[in-house]
């Protein structure tokens, strides 16, 4: 038998079979190994039988006040996150109502151009206003000339 | 679902709690609160800082109390954040830095002898046995936080390697192996350190 394979199956923690004691009587290195493990045991168990200190009176009533003042710092930053969050949305959708009355503005000014509706028999005031400018207010153009009149001096 | 091994008014603690009722809390933390003492105590070492950390613990636990799903226990969960603050708590302390025996100094390694060799001649069996206690003790110290932790859970708090596993969220298989190497690890820096006295 391998002294390798003992040493594994004793750290293992395993049942040992009976070939590893009968190794152990033929093989002085690796009785003194089993010895030393067993010394550590001993010291581990010492160890664990060390009392562990015990909470002191108040432990939980300490800890649920501490508890309470925890959340209650929380409760704190989660209301300054959503007032800050009302007012950023507030100011965004003032923005937006800004940025769309800037866009639509320039449209209900003055006309720049004549619509596809002034060309259209079926409204005569735009039919009117384009054959006798005097009405529409095209005189004023410097542009327009009279035209002579027939038999004229 | 509530998991094996919770009675019906732990389970319905922990929903009240996680409905936000701090008082709820009250009787789980009473229950819990020796257990996750020894395990801060026996990972951590330090008897003056044991009720800050459990508090600590507790205090986590509640917060994280919604993200709890019964699939594990309570116990288990609860020791599970408690095993991880203390590993929080050993990497700030870096006391992981300087390791075992074989890998100390000189001077780490006559500190370390220092202790038990006051009580070298008496022969008796009570003072060899706190002798090999009082050696343990300080290489469990100056072990690295892992197998300091998983030598804590199997060794001291005599945990099976499915809780281990539970608790550090690994399988049975990779407990076995960390277990195992973190025995050879320790029982080689004893034999070491018992030789060089």
């Amino acid at each position: 038998m391998r002294c390798g394979k003992v040493r594994e199956g004793l750290l293992e923690g395993e049942p040992w079979p009976t070939e590893f004691a009968r190794h152990l009587e033929t093989c002085p290195a690796c009785a003194s190994y089993v010895r030393d493990w067993q010394q550590l045991q001993t010291g581990l168990r010492g160890v664990a039988a060390d009392p562990v200190p015990e909470p002191t009176i108040g432990f939980t009533a300490r800890l649920l006040r501490r508890l309470q003042e925890a959340t209650a710092d929380e409760r704190a930053l989660e209301v300054f996150l959503e007032r800050a969050g009302r007012r950023f949305v507030s100011v965004a959708l003032l923005a937006a109502l800004l940025l769309v009355l800037a866009v639509l503005m320039p449209q209900s000014g003055p006309v720049y151009s004549l619509s596809a509706a002034d060309g259209d028999p079926s409204r005569p005031e735009a039919v009117a206003a384009r054959n006798y400018p005097v009405f529409s207010g095209q005189l004023l153009d410097s542009s327009f000339e009279f035209a002579p009149e027939a038999g004229g001096r | 679902m509530a998991s094996a091994g919770q009675d019906d008014s732990e389970v319905e603690w922990i929903r009240r709690v996680q409905r936000g009722d701090r008082e709820a809390y009250g009787p789980l933390v009473d229950r819990y609160q020796r257990r996750i003492f020894a395990v801060v105590y026996r990972v951590l070492r330090r008897r003056e800082d044991v009720e800050e950390i459990a508090q600590e613990i507790f205090l986590k636990a509640y917060l994280a109390a919604g993200t709890y799903n019964f699939e594990s226990s309570f116990g288990t969960w609860l020791m599970r954040i408690a095993v991880n603050h203390c590993y929080d708590h050993l990497r700030r302390r870096r006391s992981s830095k300087v390791t075992y025996f074989s890998e100390m100094s000189e001077v780490g390694e006559r500190a370390v002898l220092a202790g038990s060799e006051s009580r070298e001649t008496s022969g008796d069996r009570l003072e060899q046995q706190l002798e090999s206690q009082d050696l343990v003790e300080k290489l469990l110290e100056r072990a690295p936080a892992e197998d300091r932790v998983i030598l804590t859970l199997k060794e001291l708090e005599d945990m099976s390697v499915k809780e281990i596993a539970e608790v550090l969220k690994l399988n049975a298989g990779t407990v076995k192996v960390r277990l195992h190497r973190a025995r050879k690890r320790m029982l080689e820096d004893y034999r070491r350190s018992r030789r060089g006295r």
